[in-house]
């Protein structure tokens, strides 16, 4: 599904990944952990062509196909989906509509039909009720006054709508409450298929308990520096990066 | 309906008279027009309107039934000076349009109106400006309005339809004790133009919140002015200035907040915010403040920038085409402006009128 072969990133001049090597199969859950700055977000941002990520080696395919020059959105509209850690706000675009219009963006593209608001809406509000979220959040603006959870959540449920073969969770554990890890793993849990992969990048273990991982990967200084089943993420949590900061020098 | 000399009228049964109807009934019956609209939200009943055509006063418009003008002519030098007189008879909760419409090339418009808002009355305006058939011509506008005590005044300006005409536009208000006034301008259209808007809070506790969005395309210019004088105790004001500009358009606000030495316990605010779309056009934004007491809570801000990145990444990163990202967000700096307009129909039919214009420029 994604292969990532010996891959450089530049940003602002300044190189972050140095010949990331990364390899997820189709139906697998993959989880990436490591100490900040180590750029497991860059890395997410360069498979998902986030301007000012400068590729200057290596390659990503997706699908068997190399994507490093496809710009944004056509990654979008084969099925590759990136959960931001930091959602943007966007005051004066209704949530219900970005959504709608991604939908069928993205439906248009691999030549499917059009969702009609009424098939939109039954599919929005399916999905919002498996997330435990409020209907009203559809009227209100994009992320705008959101708080923490809601906005994690309105990624799960973009997700969740939008059913790609690979979505990237960049941190989208990170400050939410128990039973908000818990809807996040269960909207995960759903998508789990064999036709689906996933990156998980946190930096906490609960949310691997309720999710079950096929590889943990540790990166540190823009490398990955040692990949191995759950029983990693559990050494990471006992132990912290100090043994694999070693590793990578 | 009385007529009186030197004020421009058109006389009925004549040509002009018969034209100014066909125009009228254009603008009022086209699919985008206000009164179909507002018919097809079940409102029956037409607007109330004074209606101007081409500078003419049109007395009794077949097309519109209510049509309220008084008249208070000075030195009526080819002036129109009109004066609104709210009574009973008005139902101040359907918006009064004043429409000023012109038909024939290379006109001269000019009117002063004045309007006085009574105590403890509510009254929505719209000020209309427009032309079927873009003819180029100039219009040079005054209004005058005095706001009664405990009166409130919505007003909405729309500047639109009218690709070649020119505005010179001053408003000025008056604000007695505990009154309202609220406006929201509009401007899509026009090759040129200026508006000075002028607000006296004469009394305590009155309060303005005005609007501007200003919309600029190929090589249009628009200057705008706004100033509120804080002459008495306890009085607010909010001005906040969108401005949206592409092609070679210019845009220029000057905002000025004068709080003067009485004017104690005084709350104003002040933004000017502008997007460039395109490389050449141009935005001037000059806020000011000018407080000569203490005892006050004033802001200011101006902004001059480009579609957020990181917003049309994020929409991009969700399979929207970046064309359409860009019209997205286009829009949605538009709505702080337009969603407080009320009624309902016209915030939407105002929203249609600008996503159009916003697909036109991007």
């Amino acid at each position: 599904m994604l292969r990532i072969t010996n891959l450089h990133v530049q940003r602002e001049n300044k190189t972050i990944l140095q010949g990331v090597d990364l390899h997820i199969p189709s139906g697998q859950v993959h989880v990436l952990m490591g100490p900040n700055g180590a750029g497991k977000s860059t890395l997410a941002g360069a498979i998902a062509a986030w301007p000012g990520h400068e590729i200057t080696q290596g390659d990503i395919c997706h699908q068997g196909q190399s994507i490093v020059s496809l710009p944004p959105q056509q990654r979008a509209q084969r099925g590759l989906f990136l959960a931001f850690q930091h959602p943007v706000e966007i005051p004066g675009v209704p949530l219900s509509m970005f959504l709608k219009e991604s939908v069928n963006a993205v439906r248009q593209a691999q030549g499917r039909s059009r969702l009609d608001a009424v098939e939109f809406l039954e599919q929005a509000r399916h999905h919002m009720n498996q997330l435990d979220m409020n209907e009203t959040l559809l009227h209100r603006c994009v992320n705008d006054s959101f708080s923490g959870g809601e906005k994690k959540r309105t990624e799960i449920l973009h997700m969740c709508l939008l059913q790609p073969n690979l979505a990237i969770l960049d941190e989208t554990d990170s400050g939410l409450d128990v039973d908000a890890i818990q809807a996040l793993a269960q909207g995960i849990n759903s998508l789990r298929d064999n036709a689906r992969s996933m990156l998980i990048i946190t930096h906490y273990h609960s949310l691997l308990k309720q999710v079950q991982p096929n590889c943990v990967h540790i990166m540190n200084r823009g490398r990955i520096v040692q990949s191995g089943d759950a029983k990693l993420a559990q050494q990471v949590q006992q132990e912290g990066f100090e043994p694999f900061q070693k590793a990578a020098l | 309906m009385k007529e009186v000399p030197h004020v421009r009228m058109l006389q009925p049964d004549t040509k002009g008279f018969r034209q100014a109807e066909q125009h009228i009934a254009f603008e009022r019956d086209t699919p985008t027009s206000l009164n179909t609209l507002q018919a097809s939200f079940g409102k029956q009943q037409p607007l109330q309107a004074v209606v101007f055509v081409d500078g003419y006063a049109v007395p009794k418009s077949t097309t519109y039934r209510n049509v309220y003008i008084g008249w208070a002519p000075r030195d009526s030098n080819h002036i129109l000076q009109t004066q609104l007189e709210i009574d009973d008879s008005m139902q101040t909760n359907h918006p009064l349009l004043l429409l000023h419409l012109a038909t024939q090339d290379q006109c001269r418009m000019n009117a002063l109106v004045e309007l006085t808002v009574p105590g403890n009355s509510r009254l929505q305006l719209l000020e209309c400006h427009a032309s079927g058939l873009n003819p180029s011509y100039f219009c040079r506008n005054t209004l005058k309005i005095q706001l009664q005590p405990h009166s409130q005044l919505h007003h909405v300006r729309l500047l639109h339809n009218s690709r070649e005409g020119q505005y010179k536009l001053n408003t000025q208000v008056h604000q007695q004790s505990n009154s309202s006034y609220c406006l929201h301008e509009i401007s899509l259209s026009g090759t040129w133009r200026s508006s000075r808007t002028h607000v006296h809070l004469e009394q305590p506790n009155a309060q303005c919140h005005l609007q501007a969005l200003d919309v600029g395309q190929r090589q249009q210019c628009s200057y705008h002015q706004m100033t509120v004088h804080h002459k008495a105790p306890h009085c607010s004001s909010r001005q906040l200035h969108k401005g949206l500009y592409t092609g070679q358009a210019r845009g220029i606000f000057e905002g000025q907040t004068v709080v003067n030495k009485q004017a104690v316990h005084t709350k104003a605010h002040q933004l000017s915010r502008s997007v460039l779309l395109s490389e050449h056009a141009q935005a001037y934004s000059q806020p000011q403040l000018q407080i000569e007491t203490d005892e006050v809570q004033c802001g200011h801000g101006a902004t001059v920038s480009q579609l957020d990145e990181k917003a049309l990444f994020y929409l991009q990163s969700r399979g929207i085409e970046r064309h359409r990202a860009q019209q997205m967000l286009t829009e949605a700096f538009t709505q702080e402006v337009l969603q407080t307009i009320k009624p309902v129909w016209l915030r939407i039919w105002l929203q249609q009128r600008m996503q159009n214009t916003i697909n036109a420029l991007t």
